[in-house]
């Protein structure tokens, strides 16, 4: 039996509803207002889930990032939310973040999980690229200290990575990204020094085993 | 912590002596309010202003700067349960800094007794506005005078860890709680208030004796050194008038926008952390406190 909803959520749920019909409609200014309403009321993640497509339809990015994301700490076991972060997070063009998402949305069964499929491979061939041309920049000749700028950090963290120091190569593009989250050699950047940083761990006599992903040229990388 | 332990505090209370500030500390009676500064992250603002909502016994003059339309309307229909919204102001731009003078010049002239600054990226943790006003009064029986108080807490930025309060060598914008004589002190002398990491670190060597140690400003073993974000100044130009930045043990606050630990490269205050004394090295030659000297501020 279906506990009785407070007027809260009942008022909520029937924003929602409107919403949805409006979004239907493909008139999202509308539908993000009723959305907003019926989550002042009462979150769900199906909601913020409904609010965040309605982001991503306006082209509000961003938004809908912050939206997916929070949906899925409301409930981590929605595979749809999961696989539309994915999607996200593709067009985004950082791929990397996008592959656990993908796989959390592939998980647990088949229906409806083709695209995700599709893209979770696309990703991980555009990451290994990302890796073979990363690992070719570190062979490449360290440039000199003085011809490094204090800002950004991107050409001093890949001389640390040059130099073998991975860890305080990532320390400094975390840093970096957090000012400039859509720079895209920070994002590749930070992906390949991970991966990197994970196979040293994965290479250690103490390590503990990791996850694997495997790449287009048969590598496998723990993510 | 036995009274021979290092620490700071009678430097602390040498600043009070030199600089007499005004002692407040909260009544029932008193008005507190806080600006709450938004610009868009709709899904942000929504969250702080619920766990800010979840308190009552103070008034929000909610400051908008967005762009898009969603907050703006969020701030339309929002129906708080709790806290009293007492203005909504729009189109409030120009930067954070524009932001902050703007909130605390509105709150100054609405005539609160307390003024507060909130910013749309926090979440506040179940307790958060008892304790921040409990920060006033367990300093106080040190001896100290508080002017900016505040939930949110970094390891990083602690200068000593007291019983249930720390007392902090930064206090920034995102969520703080000043006296009204700090608040209007701040306002008025606002313009002059940014300080160089180099600056902050000679202030508290110089006052205190304390060679501050900040994993912050050493991003991958390199030293990032320069000029900073006006609220970096806040506590130092405070201190520098005898007023004292305390934070609550542990922290209510966390951030939503980032992870302290890949970005700042520190931790939240954690209760573990209560009455451990002072957080940063002593330099060997203990500076005392100069009357007349004066904190040398960017111009």
């Amino acid at each position: 039996m279906p506990s009785e909803l407070s007027p809260r959520q009942v008022i909520a749920q029937a924003k929602h509803q409107q919403a949805l019909e409006l979004l239907e409609k493909q008139q999202l200014a509308g539908a993000l207002r009723l959305l907003g309403e019926s989550l002042a009321q009462e979150e769900t993640c199906e909601r913020w889930n409904d609010w965040s497509v309605a982001q991503f339809t306006a082209g509000q990015l961003v938004e809908a990032e912050h939206g997916f994301r929070y949906a899925l700490e409301l409930d981590g076991e929605h595979r749809e939310v999961a696989g539309n972060l994915g999607v996200l997070l593709v067009e985004c063009q950082r791929e990397d973040e996008a592959i656990p998402f993908l796989a959390r949305a592939l998980a647990g069964g088949s229906g409806g999980s083709g695209t995700a499929d599709v893209l979770l491979t696309v990703c991980r061939d555009t990451v290994g690229k990302w890796l073979a041309e990363f690992k070719t920049q570190l062979r490449e000749k360290p440039v000199s200290l003085e011809n490094i700028p204090r800002w950004p950090l991107t050409k001093y963290a890949l001389r640390l990575a040059q130099f073998g120091e991975l860890a305080a190569a990532l320390e400094m593009v975390w840093f970096n990204r957090h000012f400039h989250p859509a720079d895209h050699e920070l994002v590749k950047m930070r992906a390949c020094i991970e991966i990197l940083l994970q196979g040293e761990v994965a290479s250690s006599p103490s390590a503990m085993p990791v996850g694997e992903v495997v790449t287009k040229g048969g590598e496998g990388h723990g993510l | 912590m036995g009274s021979d332990w290092p620490s700071i505090l009678d430097g602390l209370r040498s600043l009070q002596t030199a600089r007499k500030p005004e002692v407040c500390r909260p009544r029932s009676s008193d008005r507190i309010g806080f600006a709450f500064s938004s610009r868009d992250r709709f899904v942000f603002t929504l969250r702080t202003l619920k766990t800010i909502d979840s308190e009552g016994g103070f008034d929000l003059v909610w400051n908008d700067g967005s762009e898009r339309r969603e907050v703006p309307e969020l701030s339309r229909y929002f129906v708080f349960r709790n806290a009293r919204l007492a203005e909504v102001n729009y189109c409030v731009r120009g930067g954070a800094d524009a932001a902050i003078c703007f909130g605390l010049r509105r709150l100054l002239e609405l005539g609160y007794d307390y003024i507060g600054l909130i910013e749309n990226d926090i979440i506040l943790r179940p307790g958060w506005f008892q304790t921040l006003l409990s920060l006033f009064d367990l300093a106080a029986v040190d001896g100290l005078t508080v002017g900016a108080a505040s939930v949110l807490g970094y390891q990083s930025r602690v200068l000593e860890y007291r019983r249930d309060y720390s007392v902090d060598w930064a206090r920034g914008a995102a969520m703080v709680l000043f006296t009204r004589p700090a608040a209007q002190l701040l306002l008025e002398n606002y313009s002059s208030l940014k300080m160089t990491s180099q600056q902050i670190r000679g202030f508290y060597a110089e006052r205190f004796g304390v060679a501050l140690h900040v994993p912050e400003w050493a991003v991958g073993s390199r030293w990032m050194d320069g000029p900073m974000s006006v609220d970096w100044g806040y506590a130092a130009f405070l201190n520098s008038h005898g007023y004292t930045s305390v934070g609550s043990i542990p922290s209510l606050t966390y951030d939503l926008e980032f992870d302290v630990r890949q970005v700042l490269r520190t931790q939240y205050v954690g209760g573990g952390v209560n009455e451990s004394g002072l957080a940063h090295p002593r330099l060997e030659a203990s500076a005392g406190v100069a009357e007349g000297s004066q904190v040398t501020l960017c111009r």
